[in-house]
């Protein structure tokens, strides 16, 4: 073929992907939304709700109390129900997962790949979103999700930064610019779980001195026991101020005594 | 003289009864010998199950989901065995029948013993310590976590790969923070003075939040447990023998490790290894061949670092002088900053080879093993045991090592390797039974949450389709607080773990029981007080079910029964095959002898002397030749009766003991001369009737 | 002695009596007859023969007398007692005690001595106490010539002397009569003469019957009575059928 054919095919060949690619800062600016949107400056006090179905098994149900001051990257969940889980807890500071039994009456190291009372969620669940922070992100196409556009999104986590899932695959709301579904992948690339985000929420806060987007319902999808499926619901938030020795051990422990 | 002309058959048709004589000698040789050897290995087996773990008897809820078994090969914890409802009245029952001797409650579990890494626990010593306001312990200890934390800085990556700025700047910080644990002036923070234990307790949560994380850890141990009865199962069971620190106290809450299991699951690997080469050179594997041997002597210098690195100053000097004979002078590195002389030492003592490893054996123990954690958990310490109960939630019980045990003979058997002890309190909080209340609440608090299922199937059109809707109506609701009784039981299960009590009998006797063993006084009478038990409890209607030990066994159970099933087989198929032989090497022989037959039919012996001539020819030969297999493998027993070494874990369980002695057993030496005579017996009739037939005219016409 | 002539058809008493005897038995498909209706009889201390060419029914006739065979028809009457009807058992006991065999090839018990060959019937009889046994079989191996060969076996003995066992064995029980089927046959001339004069004098010393089956003409030249046989019926010397 000639220099004139091969230039026009060539430039056929791109230009729908160079139509309608979304250029990096985009795409950044997307990633940045996602967790600016959910950001408080201040503190977060809220009561959750985990349910997880497993084939052939009793439902694992539990209550709980997130308690964060993301300033620190400090997180507490404490469970209150059932009544034999109850006083049960997790605390997260300086990169540490520690989690307290009181029937044990000690503390315990876990890592970022723990599953929260053993159900499909883990700990950056309940955490502030630092998507921008931890991972580097790459735009892959549009999609439709039910009835939502999306912008699809590949998400590599940065050298030398421990997270529960070092490569995902993110759907966010072409309008609201809401996260709406992750698949959450293990560096073999293996999926792990697919998780969905289909009711947002917010709340005015005041030390933000603006909305602050919550996801009101969090379904994870196991992607190794299929069949497994955890869900979350984030039911009541708070955001005054939390006394400041809260987020020790020694907090954790005078729950239960 | 028919003896003697039967006789004298025998001996002038040297082959034939050599042939068949030969077949007969063997059969009766191999089945004494072999039905011996397989009845030993039988009655092994059964002693070995019956009196370590299993009992005569196993009590199971009859209709239980999951059939019952005792030695499941697919995770216990998956399996719903039922249990067994008012194990009191159980017990009062079927104790009241003349010829049971006891009844032990019993439940079987899977746990996960964490250990944390090697500088947590240290640093939870250490708070320990600081707290107690102990002071040679906190020194002591200070000395230990000072040379951890030491060694990680030899191994620190450097933060230098890492690109993304935020993380390199934790790599630095990670740095930095080793660098501050290597000054001096840190670990004063814990010299006594003036606000000591604040500052102390300040640096240890720095050691323990920004320092220990860079440790590796130890890794997770399965562990296998049965919940009984310990007092009554340890004075019943009499294979039970304890070996290290004592018995779990009647009634108190505890933990007695199997031997095996301790040894080799909880022991310091370096020491495991070497326990491993060991023992193959005690069951005389030479050094020099085993490939093993020299994998593990590798690996054991490459870890030497992590036994150097818990060696306090003490410590140090103790072992240097301990090992200074045997391993002589270290060359020193004088340019290298970071020289270590004690690590060297130990990375020369550990390259050990066929001719120093038994006295370098010896060495560690005598001199290292004192001075190093050697096994992750010690006798006496309090650990925690995690299991997944049945409800699905995570049930962690703190228990106490008391001691361990084994049982008698089965060191190496790895199916009663496995079995480790706990009280029966501590197994019923870890089993986690689901109870009517806990289903309730669970059902209160998922109606209270109101969700609807969705599969992974049919999610993308049940939460993003028409209906939905992404962005929630409505403010946010306010949070209510927390209702503060719903602690109440997390304060009860603290105190729980702070009270340290004994259980009544009444206590023990009165909870979750899953199954149960029962041991008779007469072992003979076993069917009989078997079908006793049954009518007994089915009378009282508790749904009881027994299980004879062999059913129980499962998997072990189908093995031995296979064992016997192959024995009664080729006994039966041997002595078919032989007769056959026999019978027709002796009817061509009889056809080959018409002439002779008809002859002395013909000069007037009658059928009846024929018969008893060929007749007896037949069993003469089975008798001779039977009789010399059995008698010869009555000889064979008697020459092993020293007994064959135990060479493998599999064998020591069909031996019973660390030696296999095979032993002549009645039945054995019934089957032999039984065969004998059968196939003397059996082998004329054909013959015989052949012999019979031959008519004195046949035998003339023949030589006409 | 001179050699009579047979008086076919007289059925005077003797010790062996043959009446209207037949005997036939099938071959495959066909049926044989081997004997088609004989009658004679053979007083004490004869020395008879049965002669005829092979296939004549002799050897049949011989078995029939010996209580081997069962005649199809007629009766046949040895030392007085009727051997028709006779089961197994009760002709077996008849050979025992009132018969004595000697066969073209011996038969000998290889695995006993000449003396156990000997000594064989007498033990089958049960009755006979040791002692009586040895005099007897020490006496007719002495009359056979064999006393200083009796520990020997037959396979160390010649043919002839074989024989000479055989018909020690035959005597030892002091039968009714003897029957020799052939006992010439596997010998050569010289050991046949010796056997048959033995025979012989053993028949004139001590009265012994003996019944030959034959067709050698030394024996037949000896005997005191001739029974030609031909095809199954009792022939004349000269070969007409009677």
């Amino acid at each position: 073929m000639n220099f004139r054919t091969f230039i026009t095919t060539m430039a056929l060949m791109f230009l729908p992907v160079v139509a309608s690619a979304l250029t990096q800062a985009e795409v950044d600016a997307i990633i940045k939304g996602v967790d600016e949107r959910q950001r408080n400056s201040g503190d977060w006090k809220s009561q959750v709700y985990i349910e997880q179905k497993e084939t052939d098994k009793t439902d694992v149900v539990y209550d709980a109390v997130i308690y964060r001051r993301d300033a620190n990257d400090a997180l507490i969940i404490l469970f209150v129900a059932p009544k034999a889980e109850a006083g049960k807890g997790y605390l997260r500071i300086d990169n540490n997962l520690w989690f307290y039994d009181p029937r044990v009456g000690k503390w315990e190291r876990r890592t970022e790949r723990e599953r929260i009372g053993g159900t499909g969620s883990n700990r950056q669940d309940f955490d502030e979103s630092r998507l921008a922070e931890e991972y580097d992100a790459t735009f892959v196409k549009e999609d439709t999700l039910g009835k939502y556009a999306a912008n699809v999104m590949d998400l590599k986590a940065k050298a030398g930064v421990d997270v529960a899932y070092p490569s995902l695959k993110m759907w966010t709301d072409k309008v609201t610019g809401n996260m709406l579904k992750r698949q959450e992948l293990a560096a073999s690339g293996k999926l792990m779980r697919t998780t969905f985000y289909p009711k947002w929420k917010k709340a005015f806060s005041q030390s933000k001195g603006s909305d602050v987007w919550y996801p009101e319902e969090i379904r994870v999808f196991d992607e190794i026991e299929k069949g497994n499926r955890t869900t979350v619901l984030i039911r009541q938030v708070d955001f005054n101020t939390l006394p400041t020795n809260i987020f020790t051990k020694a907090w954790l422990e005078s729950k239960s005594r | 003289m028919i003896v003697q002309i039967a006789l004298r058959n025998l001996w002038a048709s040297k082959m034939r009864t050599l042939l068949v004589g030969g077949i007969v000698y063997f059969g009766a040789l191999l089945l004494t010998f072999g039905n011996s050897f397989l009845d030993t290995i039988d009655q092994n087996m059964e002693r070995s199950i019956v009196n370590a773990i299993s009992g005569h008897f196993q009590l199971s809820q009859e209709g239980a989901k999951d059939k019952f078994e005792l030695f499941s090969m697919d995770g216990g914890s998956e399996k719903d065995f039922g249990q067994i409802n008012d194990f009191k009245k159980v017990r009062e029952l079927v104790e009241a029948l003349p010829n049971v001797r006891a009844v032990i409650p019993m439940g079987f579990n899977f746990a996960v013993v964490t250990t944390g890494n090697l500088l947590d626990r240290r640093l939870s010593d250490l708070r320990d310590s600081v707290k107690t306001d102990d002071t040679h312990k906190t020194q002591v200890t200070l000395e230990v976590v000072r040379r951890l934390v030491d060694s990680l800085k030899q191994e620190e990556k450097t933060a230098e790969a890492i690109t993304d700025s935020k993380r390199k700047a934790a790599a630095e910080e990670d740095t930095q923070n080793l660098d501050l644990a290597a000054k001096d002036a840190f670990w004063n923070q814990f010299v006594r003075g003036d606000g000591w234990k604040e500052k102390a307790l300040d640096a240890l949560e720095f050691l323990e939040n920004k320092i220990a994380r860079l440790m590796p850890g130890e890794g997770l141990v399965w562990m296998m447990y049965l919940g009984t009865d310990i007092e009554r199962f340890r004075s019943n069971f009499d294979r039970f023998e304890k070996v290290d620190g004592e018995l779990v106290p009647p009634g108190r809450r505890g933990i007695l490790f199997n031997k095996r299991f301790y040894e080799e699951q909880l022991k310091n690997k370096t020491a495991r290894r070497l326990d491993d080469i060991k023992e193959r050179i005690d069951l005389g594997t030479k050094f020099d061949d085993c490939e093993d041997c020299a994998q593990f002597i590798k690996l054991n210098i490459g870890q030497a670092r992590s036994i150097a690195a818990q060696l306090d100053d003490d410590s140090e000097a103790a072992v240097r002088k301990g090992l200074a004979a045997a391993v002589g002078e270290i060359p020193v590195d004088p340019k290298d900053p970071k020289f270590d002389e004690t690590l060297a030492l130990l990375k020369v003592f550990f390259n050990m080879n066929g001719q120093n490893f038994l006295e370098r054996y010896k060495l560690f123990y005598d001199v290292i093993a004192p001075h190093i954690l050697l096994h992750s958990v010690n006798i006496g310490d309090t650990f925690v045991l995690k299991s997944f109960g049945k409800g699905g939630y995570v049930r962690s019980v703190p228990v106490k090592v008391y001691g361990t045990f084994r049982f008698q003979g089965l060191d190496k058997s790895p199916i009663t390797g496995a079995f480790n002890l706990v009280d029966m309190t501590s197994f019923r909080e870890l089993y986690g039974l689901v109870t009517p209340e806990s289903l309730a609440e669970l059902d209160e608090m998922k109606k209270d949450a109101g969700i609807k299922d969705v599969t992974a199937e049919n999610a993308e059109d049940a939460l993003f389709g028409e209906e939905s809707d992404l962005v929630a109506a409505g403010e946010a609701k306010a949070f209510e607080g927390m209702k503060e009784n719903s602690l109440e039981q997390a304060r009860t299960q603290y105190a729980e773990t702070i009270a340290d009590r004994a259980y009544t009998q009444e206590e023990i006797d009165s909870g979750l029981v899953i199954n149960a063993a029962v041991l008779l006084k007469d072992a003979r009478l076993s069917e009989a007080t078997g079908k006793e038990m049954e009518a007994t409890l089915s009378s009282v209607g508790l749904g009881i079910k027994v299980t004879g030990w062999r059913d129980a066994s499962g998997i072990v159970g189908i093995m031995i029964m296979l064992f016997n099933v192959v024995l009664v087989a080729a006994t039966f198929i041997f002595t078919l095959v032989s007769l056959i032989i026999v019978n027709n090497a002796l009817m061509m022989s009889t056809l080959q002898r018409t002439g002779e037959i008809g002859t002395m039919r013909a000069v007037g012996a009658s059928q009846g002397v024929i018969r008893r001539m060929i007749g007896l020819e037949a069993v003469l030969l089975a008798l001779i030749f039977g009789g010399a297999g059995v008698v010869t493998a009555v000889a064979l027993l008697a020459a092993f009766s020293g007994g064959f070494p135990v060479v493998s874990d599999f064998m020591q369980f069909l031996a019973g003991g660390t030696v296999f002695i095979p032993k002549l057993t009645v039945s054995a030496l019934l089957i032999g001369v039984g065969f004998t005579l059968f196939s003397g017996i059996f082998s004329t009739i054909y013959p015989t009737w052949i012999a019979t037939r031959i008519t004195p005219r046949e035998a003339m016409a023949r030589q006409d | 002695m001179q050699p009579n002539p047979s008086s076919p058809g007289s059925s005077a008493d003797g010790i062996v009596v043959v009446k209207d005897v037949e005997k036939s038995y099938p071959l495959g498909e066909i049926m044989v007859h081997a004997v088609r209706g004989v009658s004679f009889s053979i007083q004490k201390g004869e020395f008879s023969a049965l002669a005829g060419p092979s296939g004549s029914g002799k050897t049949t006739i011989l078995n029939m007398i010996g209580c081997v065979d069962t005649p199809s028809k007629g009766e046949i009457i040895i030392a007085g007692q009727n051997t028709s009807g006779l089961k197994d058992k009760e002709l077996t006991k008849l050979r025992l005690f009132k018969v004595g065999f000697i066969f073209q090839t011996f038969n000998l018990v290889p695995v006993l001595t000449a003396y156990q060959n000997v000594e064989f019937p007498l033990l089958l009889q049960k009755n006979v106490p040791k002692a009586e046994r040895e005099r007897r079989v020490n006496m007719y191996l002495e009359k056979v010539g064999l006393k200083d060969k009796m520990m020997h076996r037959p396979n160390e003995l010649s043919g002839g002397q074989r024989q000479r066992v055989a018909i020690a064995r035959a005597l030892v029980t002091e039968p009714a009569i003897v029957l020799a089927d052939e006992p010439t046959a596997n010998l050569d001339s010289q050991t046949g003469q010796e056997i048959l004069d033995l025979m012989s004098s053993l028949n004139e010393n001590d009265g012994t019957t003996f019944i030959f089956s034959t067709h050698d003409h030394n024996v037949i030249s000896r005997a005191h009575k001739v029974l030609w046989l031909v095809d199954g019926r009792l022939a004349d010397p000269k070969g007409r059928i009677a």
